[in-house]
């Protein structure tokens, strides 16, 4: 039951499991699977690439069931700030194309998400690409926030070209300034 | 080292960041483009600054005011809370 006091992740949890139970395979990225790992760094969408769509599957009808309707290209809830949006896959960082995830579960609830490691990658292509600084500071505060694979996303942003930006992800890791 | 940080931006954005007046800001980019350290060029009605590629110190100025930058809190508590990166026209800000 999505209302005025759920956060994103009760919102994530809910909605991946309605597309799941008609067949929907969608993760959860960007600044939303950033929110999932660190708790702190709180966005408003609620984003999801689907991975997997049959034919003839009503996801609309899925995420509408919730209370959630259709406004431009979005959904919104009328008793929830957050809005989410379905992307068209594969998922992809750069590069990269994303084949595994982490798989969380709670009380007969799902919720497929970027690996930590790939919400790292994810947020620092958005610096790497945009110049995007805020998206640098998200990168750190999901890499403090558990375990992280350094040399991949080390190797991956020397094949995106960005290696001086990574040394200074890196160093601020480090508690260098940033 | 605003402009480093950015890597391309405009005098309002760099003004904003920088907390100075607008016009200081136009006439500084423009006496830095006199000498060829930067380079601008109009987009729309938009002057789009960058680090000149073409100036002979490029590849060693960008690493020294990225450094620079470095101990000036203030400017990277301001260029880090920006958002640069696109949103999908029609989403709620």
């Amino acid at each position: 039951m999505i209302g005025p006091t759920s956060q994103l992740v009760d919102v994530a949890f809910a909605v991946c499991t309605a597309l799941d139970s008609v067949g929907v395979r969608a993760i959860l990225v960007g600044g939303s699977a950033a929110t999932f790992y660190t708790g702190s760094y709180q966005s408003h969408d609620v984003d999801f690439v689907v991975s997997f769509y049959p034919r003839g599957t009503d996801a609309r009808g899925a995420i509408e069931a919730l209370g959630f309707h259709l406004v431009g290209q979005h959904y919104a809830h009328p008793e929830s700030s957050y809005t989410v949006d379905l992307l068209g896959g594969p998922a992809g960082i750069g590069d990269d194309l994303v084949t595994t995830w982490h798989t969380a579960r709670r009380a007969g609830e799902i919720l497929h998400v970027y690996s930590r490691t790939d919400c790292v990658r994810d947020r620092l292509a958005a610096y790497y690409h945009w110049a995007d600084r805020s998206s640098l500071r998200v990168a750190l505060l999901v890499a403090g926030s558990g375990p992280i694979d350094l040399e991949a996303i080390e190797s991956w942003s020397e094949r995106e070209g960005s290696r001086t930006k990574f040394e200074e992800f890196d160093a601020a890791l480090n508690g260098g300034p940033i | 080292m605003g402009i480093a940080l950015l890597e391309e931006t405009y005098a309002r954005e760099l003004a904003r960041v920088l907390e100075a007046p607008l016009l200081s800001v136009q006439r500084i980019v423009d006496a830095l483009d006199r000498e060829g350290i930067v380079a601008t060029r109009l987009i729309g009605r938009q002057r789009r600054v960058t680090l000149n590629p073409r100036y002979f110190a490029r590849k060693e100025l960008e690493p020294v005011l990225r450094r620079l930058a470095q101990g000036d809190q203030r400017l990277l508590d301001a260029v880090g809370s920006m958002r640069r990166r696109p949103r999908r026209k029609g989403k709620p800000l």
